[in-house]
């Protein structure tokens, strides 16, 4: 089973003259474009496909200028993420090879994105097997709200976060897929936390930074917390939720 | 369905497709798929659909998506219902957590849009949406067959699915 993607628009409203709604055929464009670019992500970027060419790159088939320049970009900002991490993010690290997996799936939601942004689309968000990427908003003065689900109860939330505008949120927890998350410092999966949830400026950042945040026991914190631009917190298996100053959580105001 | 709508009141238009993106390494993973019903649908100049995923329902609750449309427009995407009940829940509820969730709005049922962290639970979100807008798109009864409940698994609304 894969992962399911959703995506929220809000459609610039446009009436005739006597004022019916007319549709936004340039949404409903952009829709197909995102799909169309999701699905090409995971052609070019899975190592299940053994024919795509990150899988061949990893088997030492070709070279990093033979696959397409997406490659290098997505490789790049691994580098990146690897630094900004201490190294608790690391794509060379992993059991079976190079994997970029981690921060892929938060690229390629940003890049199906921003075909919305060039459509004109007024506000739209991405929901990409829980991580999610927002702009806008979803209405008028109104913030995206984004629940945060409980590691140990599938059916309750944790707590809420408002994205006012563009930003985003990934979590990273073991509770759903089994021990999947590897500490890259001793190849074996990451113990210690229930989850870890970033939240900033760019999912295929925040995606990572989760990732890292949880393998690294929760040692990350402190680091984002001096990311501009960033907030997390993570969940312990005592219950203790440790959160950065100023993560944006949704205060309660009139309903 | 009596409870407060939960209501997000904007022009959204929602839709889910399934992709092939994984997880690093080899976990068992989540077999079961999701049988979704939509047996509450309420058809009423404004439509109303929640989808509710079968699967969930048994160990820790169920969740539901609500989503209403008019004139085959959707308005308003919701989280119907989210039971509250496990012993896991009363667990880790001891300690700093119910002070974070006194500020938020997520235990009275404010409006939200997406829900992060879970690969399921959000995929039964997903999934339940897309059960919902499937049938919105068909009209009625066309989509109905598709998430009728009986453990068939939804299809994405266009295109194949994942490398399965």
């Amino acid at each position: 089973m894969g992962t399911v993607v959703s995506f929220s628009l809000r459609e610039a409203e446009r009436t005739t003259a006597d004022g019916a709604a007319v549709r936004d055929v340039a949404a409903e464009a952009a829709l197909e474009r995102a799909e169309a670019k999701l699905r090409w992500v995971d052609e070019v970027f899975s190592t299940w496909k053994p024919q795509s060419p990150v899988s061949r790159l990893r088997r030492g088939e070709i070279e990093l200028d033979a696959a397409p320049p997406e490659v290098a970009e997505v490789l790049e900002l691994c580098r990146t993420a690897r630094e900004v991490s201490e190294g608790w993010f690391d794509p060379w690290s992993m059991p079976g090879g190079l994997d970029p997996t981690g921060l892929v799936k938060g690229w390629a939601a940003e890049r199906a994105l921003d075909e919305f942004k060039i459509a004109g689309v007024p506000a739209a968000m991405i929901n990409a097997g829980g991580d999610i990427a927002a702009y806008g908003r979803p209405a008028a003065g109104r913030p995206w709200r984004i629940g945060i689900r409980h590691p140990l109860a599938e059916d309750r939330l944790l707590l809420m976060v408002e994205l006012d505008g563009p930003g985003a949120v990934a979590t990273s927890g073991t509770y759903e897929r089994g021990e999947h998350l590897i500490d890259p410092h001793t190849g074996a999966p990451a113990y210690g936390l229930l989850s870890a949830t970033v939240v900033g400026l760019d999912l295929a950042f925040a995606d990572a930074l989760a990732t890292a945040l949880f393998v690294s026991g929760g040692r990350l914190l402190e680091r984002i917390s001096r990311l501009a631009g960033y907030h997390g917190f993570t969940v312990s298996g005592d219950g203790i939720v440790r959160a950065t100053r100023g993560l944006p959580v949704a205060l309660k105001t009139a309903a | 369905m009596n409870r407060s709508p939960l209501v997000v009141a904007a022009t959204v238009a929602g839709l889910a497709l399934a992709l092939g993106f994984r997880p690093h390494a080899t976990g068992p993973t989540s077999a079961s798929s999701a049988g979704l019903t939509t047996g509450n649908a309420h058809v009423s100049g404004a439509q109303t659909v929640v989808g509710s995923d079968q699967a969930l329902a048994g160990g820790l609750g169920d969740i539901q998506v609500k989503l209403t449309a008019a004139n085959g427009k959707i308005v308003s995407v919701g989280m119907a219902k989210m039971n509250l009940h496990g012993p896991q829940s009363a667990q880790i509820s001891n300690n700093v957590i119910p002070q974070l969730q006194q500020q938020t709005m997520a235990s009275n049922g404010g409006p939200i849009h997406a829900v992060s962290g879970a690969t399921y639970t959000s995929k039964a979100y997903a999934t339940s949406l897309q059960a919902a807008l499937d049938q919105l798109k068909g009209g009625s009864n066309a989509a109905l067959a598709t998430s009728n409940g009986n453990g068939s698994v939804l299809q994405p609304p266009r295109g194949g699915e994942n490398d399965g």
